[in-house]
């Protein structure tokens, strides 16, 4: 048995990313976010993991390892890069099983979490957002744009708890109503505001930002045609093949449908709130 | 520009949906995203499908919008341009 198996007497259970962890062997650390067993969740898996031999001098990790590379065929699939090899087995409800190796180049502190959680997400029918996000009345306010576009100064400019500083996991859990959301990954966020406490939220709404070319700050209403584009232009995709695509949008017409898409233009300085509410309230 | 007489057909790679008239595209692989025009749409999903040329797109067009034969074939061509170079189509053999 493995050295490191042999230390650990119990499994390690947590959510990260809504996603119930219970991972046997092996050295799980799991990433911040992440929150105890029994938390808020929309599926759970059953990982037996295995350490493989590191070599004495750590390779360079070139590009293409950072990627995720996925595969999925009927209930069964497997996930490669950023140090792990996985196979994943759907179990039936939201419950799935995996064995993982861990590769030689580990690139976060738990690479088989990192590269499950978003997997699952999309098995599940969700998505992973590229979003900061502000608790804003007991609800999830997801601020999305491209890097730079001010996401993390709309977050400041919110002045209310950070749920999720750089990625969101967007789910319609089963025995709920609507679309409910999860933080994923820390990334960096804007200083002095505090993080909310909760690990779920129900989403109130996807907001594109952008810089204000007139000075006001404003949010607009977008088409149906522009909600799917900037959706899809924000969201994470892991799975690169047609039927993948495919679903994922599915997934995010079914969401631009069921959540208000708002295009919100920011000035520096100045609060959003008032102007994000009223914009909400006319939904 | 495209040359006449050229055939295309759409990648493998790529990827859309329609809504309220227009079209969303996903260009898989440089992983890009583009959105066309209400005549864009149109022709990329009633005319841009299986085998087709400029000639067919700029019939369509004239046919359709009631445009001048010339000003039908440079739009066809435009489009056309513009598909290739995002990667949404390539040419037939």
């Amino acid at each position: 048995m493995h050295r490191l198996a042999e230390e650990k007497s119990e499994p390690a259970r947590f959510v990260y990313g809504g996603v119930e962890f219970d991972v046997l062997g092996g050295d799980s650390r799991p990433p911040q976010p992440h929150f105890p067993a029994g938390s808020e969740r929309f599926a759970s898996v059953v990982c037996s993991l295995t350490d493989a031999p590191r070599p004495a001098v750590r390779g360079r990790v070139e590009g293409e390892h950072r990627r995720l590379s996925v595969r999925w065929n009927r209930d069964s699939g497997w996930v490669r890069g950023r140090g792990i090899k996985a196979r994943v087995r759907s179990l039936g409800a939201n419950r799935f099983a995996a064995s993982a190796t861990w590769g030689p180049h580990a690139l976060s502190e738990d690479p088989l979490v990192d590269a499950l959680a978003p997997l699952l997400v999309e098995r599940c029918g969700g998505l992973v957002l590229h979003a900061a996000t502000s608790e804003i009345d007991g609800e999830a306010v997801a601020f999305v744009g491209p890097s730079g576009a001010g996401k993390s100064t709309a977050v400041a400019l919110a002045n209310r708890p950070v749920f999720s500083r750089d990625k969101l996991i967007v789910v319609r859990p089963p025995g709920r109503d609507g679309w409910w959301c999860w933080p994923l990954a820390q990334g960096s966020g804007p200083d002095g505001v505090p993080a909310s406490t909760h690990s779920a939220l129900p989403l109130a709404a996807v907001v594109r930002v952008s810089a204000s070319s007139d000075g006001t700050v404003r949010c607009d209403r977008v088409g149906a045609a522009d909600a799917i584009f900037l959706l899809r232009e924000s969201t994470v995709p892991l799975e690169e093949t047609a039927d993948a695509e495919h679903g994922r949008l599915e997934v995010i017409a079914a969401l631009a449908a069921g959540v208000p898409v708002r295009r919100l233009h920011t000035v520096l300085g100045a609060p959003i709130l008032p102007e994000l509410q009223r914009s909400l309230a006319d939904a | 520009m495209p040359d006449a007489g050229k055939r295309y057909r759409r990648r493998s790679s790529v990827v859309s949906r329609t809504v309220d008239g227009k079209a969303v595209v996903v260009v898989m692989g440089g992983e890009t995203l583009h959105s066309f025009n209400p005549t864009g749409t149109w022709l990329w999903d009633a005319h841009c499908k299986g085998v087709f040329d400029a000639d067919r797109l700029a019939h369509q067009l004239a046919e359709q919008f009631s445009v001048d034969p010339e000003s039908a074939r440079s739009d066809a061509a435009e489009f056309l341009d513009s598909l290739l170079e995002v990667g949404a189509i390539e040419e037939v053999g």
